[in-house]
């Protein structure tokens, strides 16, 4: 059983063993996340200057963008469950092909 | 480093990527069947396309000391059609015995509808019915969660289905967890724009573990890198991962699942 146990953490070992510390995910990630948080503001910005109505995309954009409020936990989870078309039965007929990214009756 | 790229549409690439593959360290690709981003007009299109994938295909992967392993089936945006559908279907045991095929796939499903979800179970008895692995797309976006559902639902009430026995790929955040907890196994897919970034798998990998669960390209006429497994194994190596865990993932997890299928011999 302690075999097996160690096999399991083995499979996922990392920096000898131990998660990365907070400082060195910092050091990885910040500057691409910050990048990619900017593009998104600039975005909202875009969307909001040009003319014409929205649709539901921008909806549940913003719906999406409040999963990553304060201290929730699983927040890519939360932002993709956002975007999900949560209905459990088949449709008639496929119209197309493409899907756009967000679900048209978000709340 | 060593690795096996198990979802590759190398019918869409060029022999240049061929050739950077190998010189990665690419040991085998696998090819399933899909979408070639127009409908067939006909089963005889598809005749075509399994010989290729069958005869063809090897023969350019080997220019490069590459082996090429396949899936056949029709794919679920030309699932609409039944007709064309069963047609297609048919013509898939005559190029089952053949010496690269794994088994079936990529089935699934892409808009959800009840025409799809008749093609998968279609395609769902080929493989019970030839004891073939399967392998199993799920939808894109908005609809691969409630996609993600309705297939495994198919796959768990049939009982002649062995969960081992089978990938879903395309998995993200939110549908890992249901499909590793049927027992299944689950796919990555690595894409610049949508499924998985290179950091968000190896997210995946370190909340979920990493049994039962590949990295795959999914190269195809779209955007994407062929170099996306290596370069997501680089990845791994800068967040500290041991080399000996970044193989697992890469070469030894794929080879594990693929190894049930007689075919796959590296």
């Amino acid at each position: 059983m302690l075999a097996l146990q160690l096999l399991a953490e083995e499979s996922v070992l990392y920096c000898g063993g131990k998660r990365m510390t907070k400082q060195q995910i910092l050091d990885l990630y910040f500057l691409d996340a910050r990048h990619k948080l900017i593009e998104i503001a600039a975005f909202l910005d875009r969307a909001e200057r040009a003319t014409g109505k929205e649709d539901f995309r921008l909806k549940s954009f913003r719906a999406a963008l409040a999963k990553l409020d304060g201290k929730k936990k699983n927040r890519a989870k939360n932002v993709l469950l956002t975007f999900s078309d949560p209905t459990t039965k088949p449709i008639a007929k496929a119209a197309g092909k493409g899907a756009v990214g967000g679900y048209s009756k978000t709340k | 480093m060593r690795y096996i790229e198990p979802h590759a549409h190398m019918v869409s690439r060029t022999t240049d990527d061929y050739e950077r593959m190998a010189l990665a360290g690419c040991a085998a690709v696998c090819e399933p069947a899909f979408w070639a981003s127009f409908d067939r007009s006909s089963p005889a299109g598809f005749f075509d396309y399994f010989s290729q994938l069958t005869e063809h295909e090897p023969k350019r992967a080997a220019k490069f000391g590459l082996k090429h392993f396949c899936w056949l089936c029709i794919n679920s945006k030309e699932a609409e059609d039944v007709k064309l559908a069963e047609e297609v279907i048919a013509l898939i045991p005559q190029f089952i015995g053949r010496k690269n095929v794994l088994g079936i796939g990529e089935i699934g499903l892409n808009k959800n509808s009840r025409n799809e979800l008749r093609v998968l179970e279609m395609q769902v008895e080929v493989a019970a019915k030839y004891n073939q692995l399967i392998l199993v797309h799920t939808p894109h976006l908005e609809d691969k969660l409630k996609g993600t559902r309705l297939i495994l639902d198919v796959l768990k009430n049939d009982q002649r289905i062995s969960p081992e026995r089978v990938i879903i790929d395309h998995v993200e955040e939110h549908t890992v967890e249901m499909v590793l907890d049927c027992g299944m196994w689950a796919g990555m897919t690595l894409y610049p724009e949508t499924k998985c970034t290179p950091a968000r798998a190896i997210d995946i990998l370190e909340t979920y573990g990493s049994e039962r669960i590949w990295m795959n390209s999914a190269c195809d006429w779209g955007v994407s890198d062929p170099l996306a497994v290596p370069k997501t194994a680089l990845e791994m190596k800068k967040r500290g991962h041991l080399a000996k865990a970044i193989e697992n993932i890469i070469f030894s997890n794929p080879k594990k699942f693929l190894r049930q299928s007689l075919n796959f011999k590296l």
